[in-house]
């Protein structure tokens, strides 16, 4: 130890006090003429350096294991992210579609050609109707405009 | 080494350059490994822990920010290292404590918990030669906190600030177990003044 590390600061001397502090200084350089390093057995630092270089390689082996993972964990976030926004942005499937409030123009179709011919056959029903009636109409006329109309008979209850 | 240098070489070590980590080890490791083999006693068991706290910073490197205190760093690690190995192993150094020696404070830092089985004991651990000098065997019969603190004083450096901050206690419980350690160091060396 060097002499100025033996010497004790101020607390440490009010601690020990004087004469003890004073003391342990005398020793602890008296233990420093006797108390050398030992020697190292032989082979020794080059069992730590062994040591040492198998940590180094296990921790590169680590560090690159968690790029590994970092790059893996990545990738799938990318993944499921793209996952999610094509769900988010497909086109929509039919069963998707809303409730048509129209029906299919091939079927507005039809039922057109339907109601079409309805009004026709009505319009034509209604003609008949009116040609029939015109003619009841004109033999009434000449009944009434007769001497003996029928319906004089029953007009006259009593 | 200049601090512009160890700066230089913390941003190699940051970049992942072993030959950057090479020097470190070369710096450290004697101070380093002295400090473990002193706290724990047993050689093999010095040379995992060192390696332990080797690879504890480069772990840590990324986090590190330098501000010149890379060697309160590296202890601070070491010492962190010790404590778990033996709250993890329900094993202790085989010194004794403070507490088991009617030392005055007993809440300073235990290292564990009970002495373990398998122990292999004093003789197994007196293989290195410093360990078998008088010092070495004095220091082993320093209760534990009293050692710790003496080896941290010594080899890291730290202020007595900053050793209490890593051992979370009181500065003045600092001092004291470094000027009783010392003094009762002295008198098992048959060196008192």
């Amino acid at each position: 130890m060097s002499p100025e590390r033996d010497n004790l600061n101020e607390n440490e001397r009010e601690l020990l006090g004087a004469q003890s502090a004073d003391e342990l200084v005398r020793d602890q350089r008296w233990l420093a003429g006797r108390l050398e390093s030992a020697d190292l057995p032989e082979g020794l630092e080059a069992r730590v350096s062994g040591a040492i270089a198998g940590e180094l390689a296990r921790e590169r082996r680590g560090a690159w294991a968690r790029r590994l993972a970092v790059a893996g964990l990545a990738a799938a976030m990318l993944l499921l992210a793209a996952t999610v926004w094509m769900v988010v942005h497909q086109p929509a499937t039919p069963t998707d579609q809303p409730i048509a409030t129209e029906p299919p123009k091939s079927v507005v179709v039809a039922r057109r050609d339907d109601v079409d011919r309805l009004v026709n056959d009505y319009v034509q029903t209604i003609d008949q109707d009116v040609v029939a009636m015109s003619d009841e109409l004109a033999v009434l006329q000449d009944e009434m405009s007769g001497g003996d109309a029928p319906w004089r008979d029953l007009l006259d209850v009593k | 080494m200049e601090p512009k240098e160890l700066a230089d070489l913390i941003a190699r070590c940051k970049k992942g350059d072993q030959r950057a980590y090479d020097r470190l080890v070369a710096l450290y490791s004697p101070r380093l490994y002295g400090y473990l083999l002193r706290l724990v006693g047993r050689p093999d068991d010095a040379e995992e822990l060192l390696q332990e706290v080797y690879l504890r910073l480069v772990r840590g490197m990324e986090r590190y920010r330098h501000d010149g205190q890379l060697t309160a760093y590296l202890f601070r690690i070491a010492t962190n290292v010790v404590r778990d190995r033996y709250r993890r192993r329900k094993v202790r150094p085989r010194h004794v404590s403070e507490s088991e020696t009617g030392g005055e404070d007993d809440e300073g830092l235990g290292l564990g918990d009970q002495v373990s089985a398998d122990d292999p004991g004093p003789d197994a651990s007196l293989r290195h030669g410093e360990r078998s000098s008088a010092l070495g065997e004095a220091l082993e019969k320093l209760p534990e906190e009293q050692r710790q603190v003496i080896l941290l004083r010594h080899f890291s450096e730290m202020s007595f600030g900053d050793i209490a901050d890593l051992l979370e206690c009181p500065v003045g419980t600092v001092l004291a177990r470094a000027h009783r350690g010392l003094k009762r160091l002295r008198e098992l060396m048959g060196d008192e003044p």
